[in-house]
């Protein structure tokens, strides 16, 4: 109940954003439509799909952010602390508002590209095999960079309430850190899977496949690692000023 | 009802006295309902459990009457009410003398005063 | 200060920002069924203590105690808090800010807040960002007192307030009081007809507890003007 209410409201907030990016989405996919016919398929693919996705997890940042930081602006914290929501409620609540809108930019963003690209789909498909399969595996990973990127936002924001003063610069540091920290983190499972020579060496394409989604497991594994540490920040330290 | 609470009594006194005083000018008459605690409350803006005590200790009295889930009402008991008169009365009275008192008039003084009283600006008043 | 139950009790509860001290070793219990109203000049760490109680304050040191909990969402269960500042959502409706506090609180009474709708003359439909101070006032008041929380906590409920609003605020108020079960802890920096709402006084100077007692008391003491109580904490 809580969070479906909540998330009622972020969701509400995030559309607004989610529209504008949908629009510039839009606007690109447009001019390449003008010009489709001195280019070759990555040259139609890459401005019209592949960067503005790559785009989505940094505008997922910006609107997190924003949906924490407008609560504090508006005041808005002085009604939700004192209520009984926990931690974990009031962080899902805002992922799920801005995953709506993500949602919506993948949806509304790709069906509108694969309009623009069905001609030149064939050339495409011609050279890569299986297209489904990486276009799946794409949107997962984005999916998960996007969460990992959001919940790092969040990690930060919470974090630098803690302090009274310098908090935008605390927070920019932190994001930087647990940026930093993560990538660290994933270059060493990269090696550490690498180190495991029978997984590489053995197995076909699926291997391949299966290597990368202990990738993604390992950051989702810090992403829940961070969640559970922002919740806990709501709970029991979290204060109005 | 407005009261003027401004005197150090106590609030709960006060209301009560009101009450009192409206019964001996014959505002309120015996029998009478008088308004539950939380339209009293509420009308008055006076706090709750000062209204609860208030009632509480004029039905400790004899004033009220509360008969369950038709509110509160006015005593037919005479005896009552005539003692609640007689001390309204009493309590003027003394009042008065002890105002005399203190600007300086012995007991006949007070008496003759009181007459010429009545006599010049008493009766005018009817 | 009763025979009822104790709901609050603080002991020795400090609250730090920096270098300045907001709460200097607040100690005061709070029995049930009670209205208290804190008093004090601005900065007198009225709105901290309101805040440490509804646990979205943490104090340096010191214990808080509800009903025998520490602050938690336990607690905040329990409590109807309503802050000074302006937080109601600007771009929603009457409508919309009600039905969603009303969805994190499991104590809402939907037919009082449909009563307190019509009595503090509020419109559903009418957006939040267009309303007055005093008809924002309402809407908080309304959010408070629909619940049927034991503990309600109101900071500054009168201030820049009309006088209708408030009037309207005051009645409410009384009228839904529930003898007992709810307590009110209300804080003001003025006196003005406060003698009447109050069972307890808690007089606050410099994040300390002035004085603490019953109304009633204060009134014999003071002779009636309970507005000379200003001048009896500047002794």
């Amino acid at each position: 109940m809580n969070v479906y209410s909540l998330a009622r409201k972020e969701i509400r907030s995030s559309l607004p954003s989610a529209l504008v990016f949908l629009v510039v989405i839009f606007g690109c996919q447009i001019y390449v439509h003008g010009k489709q016919d001195n280019w070759d398929a990555l040259g139609v693919l890459l401005p019209a799909v592949i960067v503005p996705m790559l785009l989505l997890p940094i505008w997922a940042m910006i609107v997190m952010y924003r949906l924490f930081s407008m609560e504090w602006r508006s005041n808005a914290i002085y009604l939700l602390l004192p209520l009984p929501i926990r931690g974990w409620q009031f962080i899902t609540a805002k992922l799920v508002g801005m995953l709506s809108g993500w949602l919506l930019v993948v949806v509304a963003g790709g069906i509108s590209a694969l309009f623009l690209v069905r001609e030149t789909i064939d050339r495409i498909t011609a050279s890569i095999n299986s297209l489904s399969m990486i276009v799946v595996f794409s949107l997962l990973g984005l999916l998960v960079l996007t969460l990992l990127l959001s919940i790092i936002v969040v990690f930060a924001y919470l974090s630098s309430r803690l302090v009274r003063r310098f908090r935008f610069a605390c927070y920019f540091l932190l994001l930087i850190l647990t940026l930093w920290g993560l990538l660290e983190l994933s270059t060493a499972i990269a090696s550490a899977t690498q180190w495991l020579p029978s997984l590489q060496i053995d197995a076909p394409e699926a291997g391949v496949i299966s290597l990368r989604s202990s990738v993604f497991l390992a950051q989702m594994f810090f992403a829940a690692g961070l969640f559970y540490l922002c919740a806990w920040i709501y709970d029991a330290k979290l204060e109005v000023k | 009802m407005y009261i003027d609470f401004h005197k150090p009594q106590p609030i709960y006194l006060q209301m009560i006295d009101e009450i009192k005083r409206s019964l001996a000018r014959g505002e309120l008459q015996p029998g009478e309902k008088i308004p539950s605690q939380r339209e009293r409350a509420q009308v008055s803006r006076i706090n709750p459990n000062t209204v609860q005590r208030a009632y509480r200790e004029m039905e400790a009295i004899g004033l009220t009457v509360t008969v369950r889930g038709q509110g509160t009402f006015i005593t037919t008991d005479m005896s009552v009410l005539n003692k609640v008169r007689d001390e309204m009365t009493n309590q003027a009275i003394h009042t008065f003398i002890e105002e005399m008192s203190a600007l300086g008039y012995c007991s006949e003084e007070i008496q003759a005063a009181v007459q010429d009283y009545m006599t010049n600006v008493g009766t005018k008043e009817d | 200060m009763r025979n009822e139950p104790l709901l609050l009790e603080l002991q020795q509860v400090r609250k730090q920002y920096g270098t300045t001290q907001a709460l200097n070793g607040v100690s005061v219990k709070i029995s049930s069924g009670v209205i208290v109203g804190f008093l004090g000049q601005n900065g007198c760490g009225k709105t901290t203590l309101f805040d440490v109680i509804a646990g979205i304050s943490r104090p340096t040191s010191g214990e808080v105690r509800i009903q025998g909990r520490k602050p938690s969402h336990r607690t905040k269960a329990m409590i109807a808090y309503m802050a000074d500042r302006d937080f109601l959502y600007g771009w929603m409706t009457v409508g919309q800010i009600v039905d969603f506090y009303a969805s994190f609180c499991s104590d809402w009474d939907e037919d009082r807040a449909d009563a307190f709708m019509h009595s503090l003359a509020l419109d559903p439909s009418d957006h939040i960002s267009s309303l007055s101070k005093g008809f924002r006032a309402r809407i908080k008041m309304l959010l408070a007192l629909s619940r049927k929380a034991p503990l309600v906590l109101l900071d500054e409920p009168f201030t820049g307030v009309d006088p209708i609003s408030k009037d309207l605020i005051v009645s409410s108020m009384m009228h839904t009081f529930q003898f007992g079960e709810q307590t009110i802890l209300l804080s003001t920096h003025g006196t003005a007809g406060i003698d009447l709402l109050m069972d307890e006084i808690v007089l606050m100077k410099k994040g300390a507890i002035a004085l603490h007692d019953t109304t009633e008391r204060l009134r014999t003491e003071l002779g009636g003007a309970i507005s000379n109580i200003w001048r009896e904490a500047a002794l």
